[in-house]
Parts: structure tokens; sequence; C-alpha cells
């Protein structure tokens, strides 16, 4: 059953991705959490959710997530969703008015653990990992 | 339906390479999305894709972490290791010697009315897997 706490990180961890909004969703963390994203290496420590969210929108121009469902158990979250992220070049602004930037769907899994106080201790993103490079280097460019 | 008996059987299937009892477990128009490959829609295609996984590796385990339902929704956490097989084509590689991978996912299974999996989502990373291809492609 899913309980009221982890409704409320489903609630503003979506819209908070879409906004870009890194103060509200950095606020959702314990303070020691442990994070991997996909391929990456795991983030650990107080700055590993600043950092894993500013890179995630350096890269992206805008996000829209659709959540499918979510179970919970054994005291994790589970969370399925498909997004359409945009990404831009690394070449910036000037690429991106030139629309320079790829849409890419993919379908995922966020696994959430939290601590006593309804705080993020740990995430798991699960998505594919080979369709978003090859997407991009097809349309030449590098993120 | 005990729903979590049907998840473990269904991994534990995967391991011993039996397609049938897995097909057997499917909605006819079980549509199952296997990490950035085509949706699979339909037994046949589901059986399809099992036995091209089964037949280019040559042992798979899953430790499952965790388990989680809420209504016809199933979420199954693991860790798999895979051995693949040598000569095996993924994306532009062929490899010529057999790997090894150790990855963690997670299985969202959709059941439907019957007890049967309607749909079926494999949600793990993929860059490992081709990594250890191009190693292996040396």
């Amino acid at each position: 059953m899913i309980t009221n706490a982890q409704r409320q990180v489903i609630a503003r961890w979506y819209p908070g991705l879409e906004r870009g909004d890194i103060e509200d969703l950095v606020r959702l963390f314990a303070p020691h959490p442990w994070i991997r994203n996909a391929a990456m290496p795991p983030m650990e420590g107080p700055d590993a959710p600043r950092r894993l969210l500013t890179e995630f929108f350096a890269h992206t121009i805008a996000r829209r997530f659709s959540v499918l469902d979510g179970a919970a158990g054994d005291g994790q979250l589970f969370v399925g969703w498909t997004g359409d992220l945009t990404f831009a070049s690394a070449g910036g602004l000037e690429d991106v008015i030139r629309r320079r930037s790829l849409t890419v769907t993919l379908r995922g899994v966020e696994r959430f653990q939290l601590d006593d106080q309804g705080r993020i201790e740990q995430l798991d993103v699960f998505h594919e990992t080979t369709s978003v490079t090859e997407a991009l280097r097809k349309a030449g460019l590098q993120v | 339906m005990d729903k979590r008996r049907v998840v473990e059987d269904f991994l534990r299937a995967d391991e011993a390479g039996d397609i049938e009892s897995r097909v057997a477990a499917c909605a006819e128009e079980v549509v199952i999305y296997d990490a950035g490959q085509p949706p699979a829609v339909g037994r046949a295609a589901a059986r399809a894709l099992m036995t091209g996984f089964r037949d280019v590796t040559s042992r798979r385990t899953f430790e499952v972490l965790s388990v989680a339902e809420e209504g016809n929704v199933v979420y199954a956490w693991w860790q798999s290791h895979v051995d693949f097989r040598a000569g095996v084509t993924l994306g532009p590689v062929t490899t010529t010697r057999p790997f090894d991978v150790t990855v963690s996912g997670v299985h969202r299974f959709l059941f439907d009315a019957t007890g049967h999996i309607r749909e079926l989502d494999i949600a793990h990373e993929t860059t490992s897997t081709i990594e250890g291809a191009v190693r292996a492609a040396r």
C-alpha cells in the first residue's frame, strides 16, 4: 500500500522534473542520500541530488513525464513512467535556436526508498541507455 | 491469484530457459517493452523475444531484491547475472568470445482481470551489456 509520504514524493518529483525546479526537488532528499541513475556510477552524499539534477537539466531543455502506476512494498516505492526528453546540443543556446535539439521517448521505473521522515534516502532510476545515445548520434548532437 | 507467485515463477522460468510457461502466463494481447527494443505485441512476439534472449545466453540468474504489489500491478526489483555466448550480435557488434554482465533492474507486470500478464516492462540500463560485447569482439 502506497503511504501518504510516498504519494507526496510522486506528486512533487515528476512535476519538479518537468519544471526544472532544483530547489524543490533537493528538499525531497534525506541529508545523505544514495542515487544511481541508469548506467552512471552511484552518487552518495549531501551534494548528490543537486549534482544529478544540475546535470540532467543542463542536458535537457524540456521534459514531460506520464506516470503509469506505482506500487510499494518491502520498504520500497516503485513508479513506472514514460518520458519525452528534449535534449539540447552541448553547443548551447545557438544550437537550440537552430533547432538542433532532439526529443526522445523513454520508458522507465524509479525506485524510491524513504526514511522515517518521508525523505528520499535511496533513488534508483532504471531505463535503457542505448536508444538515447544512438538517437543523439544520428542527429549529430553531443551531450 | 497470487501475483507475487506468478512473478517469482516467471523469473525462475527465465533462469531455466523455459519459454512456454512464460508465454502461458501472458495474455493473448500482451505487450512487452524490453529495455529499448521495439514493443513485442502478442504471444507470438513474446515467444520470439524470449527465445532470442535465451539463445544468445548460456546462463541467466535473477536475485529478487524486492517485490511490491498494488492492485493489478507488481514490480520486482532484481540483480541479474547473465552469461552471453560467443558470436552474439548486439547492435553493430558481433562478439568473438563469451562475456558476462551484472545489471540491476525492475520488471513491471500489469495483470488483466483473468490474472494474465497484459503488459510487461523490463527496465534496466543497457550500456554495460554493449560495453561487454564490444570488449568481447576485440
